[in-house]
């Protein structure tokens, strides 16, 4: 007998730590696994094959072997009955036979649907996105929508805050001012047509989207695209430059920052005085003109410059005629 | 006299594991009381089961003055008897439908 309670002493001694912490797992696992049916079934069991086996996880790790083994060896016991205890059919307990242990289930009575939505909780959800429109009848059944549409939402693809059963456009983003379409710019001029007088015609947002005829504004010049004329020798305006000038005046107006300086420059014919004094009084008439016209007078400076600045040949009536010219520089816009 | 604070602290650090030990376990004891009240050991067998367990398990340990353990198996059981509590309202409705569902079910 003495041999015996050695040699099981010696056995005992050799049971290591980790043996006894994967006993202790395996019950824990069994526990884990089964815990609804043991739940149902043998809990007090279930609780007593855990309970030990933490004692013996415990016992071990503090050396005392003799009693992690007597734990560990209950906690088996246990465990072991409560598995078999929990086989039956009943320990499932799942009246409405959906799957789900009634312990678990929200509606015992009525079996969950399984419609990939809120299937954990046992219960049917027979309108999941709650649009009251029935899942069966909704096309979309996990989005709210109106019946209208199948009970589908309402998309905005185009995403510029209409719905698209409001959007004209529902594929094309626009403004709810023009029902969701988009402003269109034929002649791409940033001016939408809408705005522009002239949709088919490039021009500056200033002008109402149309081009100036008779003039180009360049980075420094107001350029014409015809010459200003005037009576022969004389500082008097032809009227045949009135639609120009008031071209020049419109363009002013649409850019009312513009500082500009209107020269006045002459051919070679006659004397430099003379002509220095003919090209100022020009300039002077331009400026009063545009004036009268309603641009103020701090914007416009007139400078005469007489014979001094040609540009073309002055042997030539061709290249003279070029030389007599009014030219308009925008001194800051 | 010299080394009567140093005995003072001495004595403070050497009784702070069976303090704190101690406390556990009242309070495990208390939460027990009350559960117990309320018969969760009928309606919430498996906390109230392993509570219990673990609450024995602790005085064992502390009779042994493995008073981190036992702190550690008090601390459990009370939370154990708490989740007991917490489970005995709603499991004494469950099972009074399930009953009430499987004598429909047989009668049927």
């Amino acid at each position: 007998m003495r041999r015996w309670i050695v040699f099981f002493g010696l056995m005992a001694g050799c049971v290591t730590t980790s043996t006894i912490d994967m006993r202790a797992s395996k019950v824990k696992e069994i526990c884990d696994r089964e815990h609804e049916r043991m739940e149902v079934c043998t809990p007090v069991e279930m609780a007593r094959a855990e309970a030990y086996a933490e004692l013996a996880r415990l016992e071990s790790r503090a050396g005392r072997s003799f009693t992690a083994v007597s734990a560990i060896e209950k906690a088996e016991q246990f465990a072991k009955e409560a598995y078999a205890q929990s086989r039956g059919k009943e320990c499932i307990g799942d009246f409405d036979g959906d799957g789900i242990p009634d312990m678990k289930d929200q509606c015992p009575r009525e079996p969950e649907d399984f419609d990939s939505f809120q299937d954990e909780d046992g219960c049917p959800d027979l309108d999941n996105d709650l649009d009251t429109i029935p899942d069966s009848e909704d096309a979309c059944p996990n989005e709210k929508g109106p019946r209208s549409n199948k009970g589908c939402p309402v998309k905005d693809q185009d995403g510029d805050g209409i719905p698209d059963d409001q959007d004209r456009c529902p594929f094309e983003f626009g403004p709810i001012e023009k029902q969701g379409c988009p402003l269109r710019d034929s002649d791409k001029d940033g001016v939408p047509d809408d705005e522009d007088q002239c949709p088919d015609q490039p021009g500056p947002k200033e002008n109402k989207g149309c081009p100036y005829k008779m003039i180009e504004i360049t980075d420094t010049m107001i350029v014409l695209k015809q010459k200003v004329f005037f009576a022969f020798g004389k500082a008097t305006i032809d009227p045949r430059s009135y639609p120009l000038l008031d071209e020049i005046a419109q363009a002013l107006k649409d850019h009312p920052t513009f500082v500009v300086r209107i020269e006045g420059h002459t051919d070679n014919v006659g004397s430099e005085r003379r002509n220095l004094k003919l090209s100022q009084d020009r300039a002077e008439a331009v400026r009063n003109y545009l004036i009268r016209k309603g641009i103020e007078p701090h914007r416009l400076k007139a400078v005469g410059y007489g014979e001094s600045r040609p540009i073309d040949d002055n042997s030539t009536p061709e290249g003279r005629a070029v030389n007599r010219r009014v030219e308009f520089h925008i001194e800051s816009r | 006299m010299r080394f009567l604070p140093f005995l003072l602290f001495f004595m403070l650090v050497v009784s702070c594991g069976p303090i704190v030990t101690t406390t556990a376990i009242s309070r495990a004891e208390e939460e027990r009381r009350t559960a117990l009240a309320i018969d969760a050991h009928i309606w919430s067998p498996y906390e109230f089961t392993k509570g219990d367990l673990l609450l024995s398990f602790a005085k064992d340990k502390q009779g042994s003055s493995d008073f981190t353990n036992a702190r550690q198996l008090a601390e459990e059981a009370q939370s154990l008897f708490k989740e007991a509590k917490r489970k005995v309202s709603e499991n004494r409705v469950r099972r009074r439908l399930f009953e009430t569902l499987y004598k429909q079910e047989k009668a049927q």
